[in-house]
């Protein structure tokens, strides 16, 4: 069977795949088309391109064998696979922003739109401010803007610079990056591949 | 309505789950286990003697006395329960096997039903390897006689954590936050707390080695490197010598090793393992060493066993093209409440056959009475028409 792996759309995808490719997986295929979810079968590899947070399903299903995600949707969804490397490509910073005026004290709570509503009120709940997640599957930006929030937890490359410059940055939530993880069924049925795999992937970091 | 996380078996799949049972009872029983069964119901406090946070809770009711009650959550405990209770002048080593049904609350972003399935086996009062090699083997067979065609065992020790914690001189804080890594799985992170240890470099090498040949044979000679206190000499010692016996039960294809592999249940203290077939996330079979479990009830015996998830291993037989033949269809037999007489010579001829009233026009396979002669239908397309007596020849009975 070809291994399975599973790849999200993401602003640094080409730093990915030129990854991948000098580790010696079959990339080309995958050229030109890279925000459609889909299935594409090259030499050995079978790669499905999906949202992060349904890969981490596949994975968690035994359908995947490896895939590689941004570190947030491991801090978000704490799914039950094997977290072996970072990639050291596509770094961001998760940071929590407000938008220009807002004072703690306004009200009792903050509300902070995020994709990473789990995540957010874990770190909240530690202490410090008292914050009421608004899920939002997409722009935290436009929450602001409607009003909605008064801040915002998200990547600093989802962001952007020019929308960044509107807020205020209040903390670094998280520092995140590409990161790249095994299914624990692929661990255990697939361990030689995945093994060669890393080993490849691991030298070439070194050498950067 | 049926609550959230629990579900119905139609006749089909009944049959199937019936069929591995079966095959399960059978390989338990070839090595001298003998069943037991435990009720359903047990008190809180007996569960909780054993269980901890990591059990995740129960479903919990009150008797008529005002008692509190639980479902029984898995079934090592209740065995383990039984077996202080009531064995304890058994010669040992103690082999019991169950099959069962246990119960936790819904967990759907764990696919954790609400109910469901195990058989198992414990085998109580021997410490040695070799009683953690026949676990092993026992697994293996069970799996294999049940036609699985891919599945490995993977095993760990869980001496490796504890001895890894030793070897690294961390602070008490980081010991904590490094096993809390291994558990969560979280590689990057395991890898800056090793590096800011000590004598990091060295370690932090090694260690990276051995956890990337998860799941190969590789990684047991790596762990074997990395091993520098006696301890974790002899959790590696131990887990050659489980593979050398597994390996001389004929089973060396089917096992290999990760050291990444964790239990969350704080029972186990030795090797552990899991089963894991192509197309099930999630391990078709997990167990391992649980020496203090039996001391919780009082008596101090050590004990090692394996539960098989069983709605996991039908789902890989079915993954794999291998679900077990199943009984055919029942001969209906429209016309059948008519006539009790030949439905018995029918059924005692070993036949099952499903009576139906006179008007019915049931799918084959089927016989229907039309005057005095009776037309036979069978699955395959073949037909019979005649009196009584040829209808017993088609059907190989004449």
């Amino acid at each position: 069977m070809t291994l399975r792996v599973g790849l999200e759309p993401q602003p640094q995808l080409e730093a990915i795949l030129g990854l991948l490719a000098a580790a010696g997986l079959p990339v080309a295929a995958l050229r030109g088309l890279q925000h459609q979810p889909g299935v594409v079968d090259a030499e050995g590899v079978t790669w499905v391109r999906a949202p992060g947070a349904d890969l981490l399903g596949f994975c968690e299903s035994g359908v995947l064998d490896l895939a590689v995600l941004g570190k947030e949707l491991l801090l978000e969804h704490e799914p039950d696979v094997f977290e072996l490397l970072d990639l050291r490509v596509a770094p961001a910073r998760l940071l929590f922003a407000v938008a220009d005026g807002v004072r703690d004290d306004r009200r009792g709570r903050l509300r902070v739109a995020t994709r990473f509503p789990r995540l957010t009120a874990r770190h909240f709940a530690a202490g410090g401010l008292q914050v009421q997640p608004v899920r939002l599957t997409t722009a935290a930006t436009l929450a602001i803007s409607l009003g909605l929030a008064d801040g915002l937890v998200e990547l600093d490359t989802v962001i952007g610079a020019a929308a960044l410059s509107d807020l205020v940055q209040r903390e670094t939530v998280a520092r995140c990056g590409a990161r790249l993880v095994a299914a624990r069924a692929a661990r255990s049925l697939r361990g030689a591949e995945i093994a060669a795999l890393l080993a490849r992937l691991r030298d070439l970091l070194e050498h950067r | 309505m049926i609550p959230e996380g629990m579900r119905d078996v139609l006749p089909g799949e009944a049959a199937e789950l019936y069929a591995v049972e079966a095959v399960l009872r059978t390989r338990f029983a070839a090595y001298g286990y003998g069943e037991v069964r435990t009720p359903t119901l047990e008190f809180a406090e007996t569960l909780e003697l054993a269980a901890d946070d990591t059990l995740g809770g129960g479903y919990r009711l009150f008797d008529d006395q005002g008692r509190e009650l639980m479902l029984r959550t898995d079934m090592t405990v209740p065995v383990a329960r039984l077996a202080a209770a009531r064995c304890r002048d058994k010669p040992l080593p103690l082999r019991l096997f169950y099959v069962g049904g246990s119960f936790r609350p819904w967990a759907p972003q764990r696919s954790q039903d609400g109910e469901f399935l195990q058989a198992g086996i414990e085998l109580l009062g021997e410490a040695t390897a070799e009683a953690d090699a026949e676990c092993v083997a026992l697994l293996c067979d069970a799996l294999a006689s049940c036609g699985l065609p891919e599945y490995r065992v993977t095993l760990n020790t869980m001496a490796f954590p504890t001895a890894l914690v030793d070897t690294l001189g961390l602070e008490a804080d980081d010991s904590e936050a490094l096993l809390e890594a291994l558990a969560d799985r979280d590689y990057p992170l395991l890898e800056t707390i090793v590096s800011n240890a000590s004598d990091g470099d060295e370690a932090l090498k090694a260690l990276q080695a051995t956890l990337a040949l998860g799941g190969t044979r590789d990684s047991l000679a790596q762990a074997r490197k990395l091993a520098t206190t006696p301890a974790m000499e002899a959790a590696i010692e131990r887990l050659v010598r489980v593979r050398d016996l597994v390996a001389e039960s004929g089973y060396e294809d089917a096992v290999t090793f990760d050291f990444g592999l964790f239990q969350d249940l704080d029972y186990y203290t030795g090797v552990i393992f899991e089963a894991w077939a192509p197309g099930v996330g999630l391990p078709v079979a997990s167990g391992g060493r649980y020496d203090e479990l039996p001391a919780r009830f009082e008596w101090e015996v050590p004990g090692v066993g394996f539960a098989i998830a069983l709605d996991r291993l039908r789902d890989a037989l079915d993954e794999a093209g291998r679900l077990p033949a199943t009984a055919p269809a029942p001969l209906a037999f429209a016309g059948g409440f008519e006539e009790p007489a030949r439905l018995a010579e029918l059924r005692r001829a070993g036949l099952s056959v499903a009576a139906l009233p006179d008007d019915a026009a049931p799918p084959a396979p089927s016989l229907r009475r039309e005057g005095g002669r009776y037309l036979l239908e069978l699955a395959d397309g073949s037909r019979a028409d005649g009196s009584w007596r040829e209808i017993l020849r088609a059907l190989g009975l004449g």
